[in-house]
């Protein structure tokens, strides 16, 4: 028989732990939970005295799992929700109704095979019956339409939607990749029609710069139409996100797009900075203007104030999804959007099925195993999974340098201090009382003199009851930039110390 | 890409069936039944495809009847096995078999926890329940439905922990559901009441391995004596009680003719008492002797056979696919007596094979991410190629075979020899008839009409796809107060 | 006491049966009465029970001799004062069809003009019929031949001059054996309303192509449609139909495409039924090899016994082994047995002289189990075969180069018996103890 074992207890692997605005805070990557406390528990912790902990505290900091037995395997806990997150009752499609572009934008990935056709109407028919077959009862879609430019096949957006529809497909989301230039009204008020919610547009700097980048096939500049488009039809969606390729050439004129864009555009337009990094440009001779990993960390806290989540533990994208697919114009399937288009990476087609089983496979086998040696020892391997791209840990050979580094790497505290500048000390301000519970599910304690244990648990919204909608990787997700505005007018690099020192500053006015 | 146009084949998984003049297809894997006209069934049958009417083509395939030829049946059923796991409705409950006593006041001879038992704990320790209190405390939560099996050796020697346990949870707002495995003998009327008012158990299970004089030789009490009479009895009492009693049988060579004598003395029991066949199996080297073995157990191929004539009686013989029990499932966990945790009933009271303990939690993550990670390159080779894969899975036991050597390796179900009997037996009796999917010509006709672009009406019916409400409204006129007067005409296709 | 000999204990999803082949009964029975009969242990039975199974003829003295009985019952049947006379009458030995396995080929008539019987040959049947057979009597009437609607005047005359003569018909129809080719609706309404028709029996042999390889007309022409055409309208005269399909193993794979095209195109009152090409129904050797042999057709049978689902019946006998049957051909000759109409050789008389060979007739009548072949003794369907319950093949084995076939039953009993009691639990009667326990 057992005794009642002590708590062989530590601190998980993925925790981390900082002082911050007169308290220490601990971020579980894990499970995207925060929580703060006093001096004198803190150094309990460190201590390793857990057991002299407040029950409360000790409660909610096993039951969050923050602490852990000593045999707990954080990487199993991870791997098991990397599997999970596999699996959805969702058919995810990115579907490119043509690869040909009006467009020749000088870093696109799809140069090499970027074609002159559109999608019949055979093959979407067929994209129809390969979807019926793969449906679960529910006969829940969500399509990203894409290219190539999506716009110059508007008709087969039109037609293949409503052959979903026809088929009684219940289409849970709609949006749309593209380059703007052809969203007039007629094609603004096609995808309404179609069921479309969302658009991505980019804009490469403010005109000067764009227009050198974004050009037509004739080197002429295209800014000028895209943003009138904007202008005009933006009330006709929920959102816009204007993503912005930022390479170090044009990172300085950044925030003055940013004014722009705030002052031009309703507010359901916000921008998505990506950041361009070694090789999202195939062609290393770009290699220049590109943000090494830890430029591209610094960049990223810039422009922190343009994101509003707490790091996330990263699960797979829909390549790793098991009804995930990108299908192209001619009805090859493949699982990466990036590979769409490109034949020798198809999974199968639309007439055949999945014709590669091994391919397949390997995407969905993406785990904490599929990470190269350098994540072995990481601290931030949850949040990062494996650069946040499973194509290049699963083919690191299909890239130049394999995965690159999130910026949590060397940033995951200033990122959560950011975070909880902007979400957890508005609130204190906003009550009276000094010392504030935000409301949680786990804690109805109130604080006491010394240990002033203020959970602040924000959990993760469990995966099994929230269904898994694969999004075309990377594009409406945080994970190389971030999106939203925030209400401050801010510009310019190193806002970060701004905000804080401003802020410090009021609370000594109100001490006083 | 026109030219690549893709043969189609029959799905192996796809079963046809003619019987009593109807013709029908059964898809083991969808666990759809349909009734087909027999021209499709004889060129479903001859796999002549292009002889297959043009119109049956479009539903044939989006049922995953007819496949394309690369279709890898084995491979999507695997993976439809593994995602079974995640979005199973079962998942959102918690399982927990929870063994109040390692020991047991029986000996006999098949007993697959021998060497456990003798020196298990005769009753739970309260620390260990309440550190089992615990441990579902941080690992369940409250809206959680919580389904509890009572389990051992013999968990009414442990009875104190089975209510002391049921009755905390259900203070902490747990909502619990019981069930017992228990050899009957301690299951007194007394007992029965308790069980169900303070623990919540609506069934046990209860082994009687033959009229009295043969049970009476296999089930006996430590260091000898009878136990038939008391444990009919309790059955009798109990069943006033507990909703559902299954009476377990375990048949081998030794007690299969005298079965029918203790069937017909379990008619005179009330309806919820109900008679549940399953053959005994090797488990832990009973037998020492392979000839004596083959003497006494069930081949897998005679128990096949058996199952013919005691089909009605035999409850885990189902053609309905199976997806795995809940060893392989994340919410779900055995616990002995001492507190440690397994993934599987086999294991209870195995140290070695235990996953952790209600203490520290999982600690053996090799062994747990084994049980969890089940289901790909586990199955047998022989699976492969199986057209019974979807509701076998290489013998519907996962630790039959993790673990082959502990007992007789996996058995392939009777569905493999037996499949035509079965499937009648499956349409006849287990499926309900209106399930039964008519594909006539009018069911056809329906099917294409409501995916076929050019069967588009004359008349407008008005079917308006509101784009501000975001679905299908009847009329023009029922627009929302937000609307921005954007209606989709389905019959027109346009604003 | 003891179980009768011929019977069989069956068990059914927990239930428990008794069958009795001598009377074709069939009983439901506790488990240990079923216990008690298997293991001969009589006494443990209680006596109500005993004497309520000994009712029913399942229990019988020690000393009984089922084979006695059997020839008792054959006897009676035998020289029972009828209670109905049989007459197979074929208005003509011709035939407008050529098929292969035809066992009338040697004296079937096969060209026109169709010879067809005379009016003196009817006149005279009519006579043969006043003396032989009392006015009181029911006539059970078959419209037989060669194929009878080559002559439906004659069949029409026949039957019109016996009614008016004072005859009445078995349950008030006659029956008519033919090929479909001429039962038109013409044909069809008159003999309804003159001889009251009111089920016939035709054949088909498989789909179009099937049907018309093996039944062709004499110049080979298909008749698979306008049987096909024929069969569907005279359903809505008729009360039913029994669509004949004569399988061997060049055709039997094609029964299921037929089965459902019947299901699909003709009236409900159609009903199909298996029979097989029987290696001495076509006397050429030749043909030996496409016919099942009994233990082949066996397996047939079982395939299609569910569209009959009856329960087996004891079979001992036909009206040839009676007094009260007589099959007369279009010139007036005599027989016993139908399958010999025609073959004047073998004929026991004629409509003028009535019997003329006695020994002959009197033979017909001597039918007993102890003229079945050897291999019947130990037998345990003997009753329900009754050695093939033909006493043609019985009595005169030189007839026949073939020796008797085993019927289905002899291999698949049980299994008749499941597919019955499946169907039909509910009304099968249970024994007294069962009796007192619900």
């Amino acid at each position: 028989m057992k005794d009642e074992r002590g708590a062989t207890m530590r601190l998980s692997k993925y925790v981390h732990v900082f002082p911050f605005e007169g308290y220490y805070w601990a971020f579980n990557e894990l499970n995207a939970n925060l929580i703060n406390f006093g001096y004198s528990d803190y150094r309990k912790i460190m201590n390793n005295e857990f057991d002299k902990l407040s029950p409360n505290l000790l409660d909610l900091m096993k039951t969050s799992l923050f602490l852990v037995s000593d045999t707990f395997d954080e990487d199993a806990e991870y791997d098991k929700n990397i599997q999970k997150s596999k699996f959805s009752n969702v058919l995810g499609l990115t579907i490119g109704v043509t690869m040909s572009c009006n467009f020749n934008c000088f870093y696109c990935f799809e140069q090499e095979y970027r074609g002159t056709g559109k999608m019949s109407k055979e093959t979407a028919d067929q994209i129809v019956k390969f979807c019926l077959s793969r449906a679960t009862p529910e006969k829940m879609l969500s399509i990203t339409w894409y290219g190539g430019e999506p716009l110059l096949a508007s008709d087969i957006i039109e037609y293949l939607t409503n052959k979903f529809r026809e088929a009684n497909f219940n289409i849970v989301g709609s949006d749309i990749i593209t380059n703007g230039y052809l969203l007039n009204k007629r094609n603004a008020e096609l995808l309404v029609r179609a069921g479309v919610t969302s658009l991505q547009i980019t804009i490469d700097g403010p005109k000067q710069t764009h227009d050198k980048r974004r050009i037509l096939r004739n080197g002429a500049g295209t800014y000028d139409v895209i943003v009138n488009n904007i202008k005009e039809n933006a009330h006709l969606f929920n959102n816009i996100q204007l993503r912005i390729n930022a390479d170090k050439e044009i990172i300085e004129y950044v925030p003055e797009l940013l004014e722009e864009i705030r002052t031009t555009f309703p507010p359901n337009v916000t921008p998505y900075l990506a950041f361009v990094r070694t090789e999202s440009v195939k062609n290393p001779t770009f290699g220049e203007v590109c943000f090494s990993d830890k430029e591209y960390a610094e960049a990223y806290l810039d422009y922190l104030y343009l994101g509003t989540q707490l790091p996330q533990p990263y699960y797979g994208c829909s390549a790793t999804m098991e009804n995930g697919w990108g299908i192209d114009d001619e009805g090859y399937l493949y699982k990466c959007w990036e590979d769409v288009g490109n034949k020798k990476h198809a999974v199968g087609d639309v007439w055949n099925g999945i014709t590669n089983y091994d391919l397949y496979k390997k995407w969905l086998s993406y785990s904490t195993s599929s990470f190269p040696n350098k994540c072995k020892d990481c601290s931030v391997k949850v949040v990062c999974g494996g650069g946040k791209c499973p194509f290049r840990a699963l083919f690191p050979d299909e890239t130049t340098v394999g995965v690159l580094c999130s910026p949590e790497k060397w940033y995951m505290e200033d990122i959560v201090k950011y975070w909880i500048v902007h979400n957890v000390i508005p609130q204190w301000q906003a009550n009276s009382n000094v010392s504030q519970n935000a409301a949680t599910q786990a804690t109805e304690s109130v604080a006491q003199e010394n240990q002033k244990a203020i959970p602040i648990s924000i959990d993760l919204p469990n995966l099994p009851e929230k269904e898994n909608i694969p999004s075309a990787q990377g594009n409406f997700k945080n994970d190389q930039g971030s999106s939203g505005f925030p209400d401050q007018k801010n510009k310019g690099n190193s806002l970060f110390k701004n905000i804080f020192s401003r802020f410090s500053n009021k609370k000594e006015d109100e001490k006083a | 890409m026109e030219e690549a146009k893709s043969k189609l084949r029959v799905n192996r998984y796809a079963h046809l069936l003619y019987w009593e003049q109807n013709c029908y297809l059964f898809h083991g894997e969808s666990n759809k039944v349909y009734k087909i006209p027999y021209k499709l069934f004889k060129a479903l049958k001859q796999e002549k495809i292009d002889e297959i009417e043009p119109s049956y083509i479009d539903i044939l395939t989006s049922e995953q009847i007819l496949v394309p030829e690369q279709f890898n049946e084995y491979e999507e059923s695997k993976i439809k096995f593994q995602k079974a796991k995640y979005l199973d409705s079962s998942v959102s409950s918690y399982s927990l078999t929870i063994g109040t006593s390692m020991n047991c006041n029986f000996g006999c001879f098949y007993c697959y926890e021998q060497g456990v038992k003798e020196e298990g704990t005769i009753a739970m320790p309260r620390q260990v329940a309440d550190q089992t209190l615990e441990f579902i405390k941080r690992n369940v939560p409250q809206s959680t439905p919580l389904k509890i099996t009572w389990y051992g050796g013999e968990p009414l020697l442990g009875l104190d922990s089975i209510l002391y346990i049921s009755q905390s949870l259900i203070n902490l707002g747990y909502q619990i559901e019981g069930g017992i495995i228990t050899n009957g003998y301690l299951l007194t009327s007394q007992t029965a009441e308790q069980l169900v008012k303070e623990a919540n158990v609506h069934f046990a299970q209860i082994t009687i391995d033959g009229p009295r004089n043969i049970h009476n030789k296999r089930r006996v009490l430590k260091g000898g004596g009878p136990t038939y009479d008391v444990i009919m009895d309790n059955i009798k009492n109990a069943s006033k009680f507990i909703s559902n009693i299954s009476v377990r049988i375990n048949v081998d060579k030794s007690n299969r003719d005298y079965l029918y004598d203790l069937l017909e003395e379990l008619k005179s029991m009330p309806s919820n008492v109900l008679p549940s066949i399953a053959p005994v199996r090797e488990e832990n080297s009973t037998f020492s002797n392979e000839e004596r073995k083959r003497e006494i157990l069930f081949s897998e191929q005679e128990f096949a056979e058996f199952t013919k004539e005691f089909l009605w009686a035999i409850k885990r013989t189902t053609l309905e696919p199976f997806f795995g029990c809940s060893a392989i499932q994340e919410n779900s966990y055995v616990i002995d007596a001492d507190g440690y945790l397994y993934k599987c009933w086999n294991e209870i009271g195995r140290r070695e094979q235990s996953v952790g303990d209600v203490w520290e939690g999982i600690t053996n993550y090799e062994l747990y991410k084994k049980w969890l990670s089940f289901g790909d390159s586990d199955f047998p080779e022989s699976c492969q190629s199986c057209s019974v894969f979807p509701s076998c899975r290489g013998g519907k036991c996962p630790y039959n075979i993790l673990y082959p050597e502990s007992g007789d390796g996996h058995w392939c179900m009777p569905e493999k020899f037996n499949f035509d009997d079965l499937l009648i037996w499956y349409i006849e009796r287990e499926i309900p008839q209106n399930s039964i999917i008519n594909l006539d010509e009018n069911y056809i006709y329906q099917y294409n009409y409501s995916i076929n672009t050019n069967a588009v009406p004359q008349q407008c019916q008005n079917y308006c796809y509101c784009v501000s409400d975001k679905q299908v409204a009847n009329s023009v006129d029922n627009t929302s107060s937000n609307c921005s007067n954007y209606c989709y005409c389905i019959s027109d296709k346009q604003t | 006491m003891r179980l009768v000999r011929y019977s069989n204990l069956v068990t059914f999803e927990g239930d428990f049966y008794v069958f009795n082949q001598m009377n074709g009964t069939i009983l439901q029975i506790s488990y240990d009465t079923y216990k008690a009969l298997k293991n001969q242990d009589y006494d443990s039975i209680s006596e109500e029970e005993k004497s309520f199974l000994a009712n029913r003829g399942f229990l019988v003295k020690d000393t009984y001799d089922e084979k006695a009985i059997l020839d008792l019952d054959i006897q009676r049947i035998s020289h029972a004062r009828p209670s109905t006379f049989s007459l197979a009458i074929g208005p003509t030995m011709s035939c407008n069809f050529n098929c292969f396995y035809c066992f009338e080929q040697d004296f079937r008539h096969k060209t026109p003009p169709w010879r067809k019987m005379s009016k003196e040959t009817a006149d005279q049947t009519i006579k043969f019929v006043q003396n032989t057979i009392p006015v009181s009597t029911p006539l059970e009437i078959i419209w037989y031949g060669g194929e009878p609607l080559l002559a439906p005047e004659v069949i029409e005359y026949l039957g019109t001059r016996l009614q008016e003569v004072g005859y009445q018909f078995k349950d008030n129809e006659t029956f008519i054996i033919t090929n479909g080719y001429y039962l038109t609706e013409k044909n069809v309404k008159k003999l309804v309303d003159t001889v009251k028709l009111r089920r016939a029996q035709v054949t088909i042999d498989g789909p179009r192509n099937i049907h018309n390889r093996r039944r062709p007309l004499i110049d080979g022409t298909g008749t698979y449609d306008v049987i096909m055409g024929n069969v569907a309208i005279a359903a809505h005269y008729l009360d039913s139909i029994v669509l004949k399909i004569n399988v061997d193993k060049t055709n039997v794979e094609y029964v299921p495409d037929l089965l459902d095209i019947i299901k699909n195109e003709l009236p409900s009152n159609v009903f199909p039924s298996v029979d097989s090409v029987a290696t001495e129904t076509v006397e050429n050797p030749k043909f030996s090899s496409i016919c099942f042999t009994a233990q082949e057709y066996a397996s047939v049978y079982k395939q299609y016994f569910f569209l009959r689902n009856d329960l087996p019946r004891p079979s001992l006998t036909c009206s040839a082994n009676t007094e009260s049957g007589f099959g007369i051909d279009d010139e007036g000759y005599l027989y016993k047995c139908w399958e010999e109409l025609g073959k004047k050789s073998v004929a026991v008389g004629n409509v003028w002289e009535g019997i003329t060979n006695y020994e002959l007739y009197k033979k017909w009548l001597t039918l007993d189990t102890s003229k079945y072949p050897e291999k019947c003794e130990s037998c345990s369907i003997l009753p329900l075969c009754g050695a093939g319950h033909c006493p043609n093949k019985i009595l005169f084995p030189d007839h026949y180069s073939n020796s008797i076939d085993c019927i289905p039953a002899k291999w698949f009993l049980e299994d008749f018996l499941k597919s019955y009691i499946k169907k039909h639990r509910n009304s099968i009667e249970k024994s007294i103890t069962l009796q007192r326990r619900q």
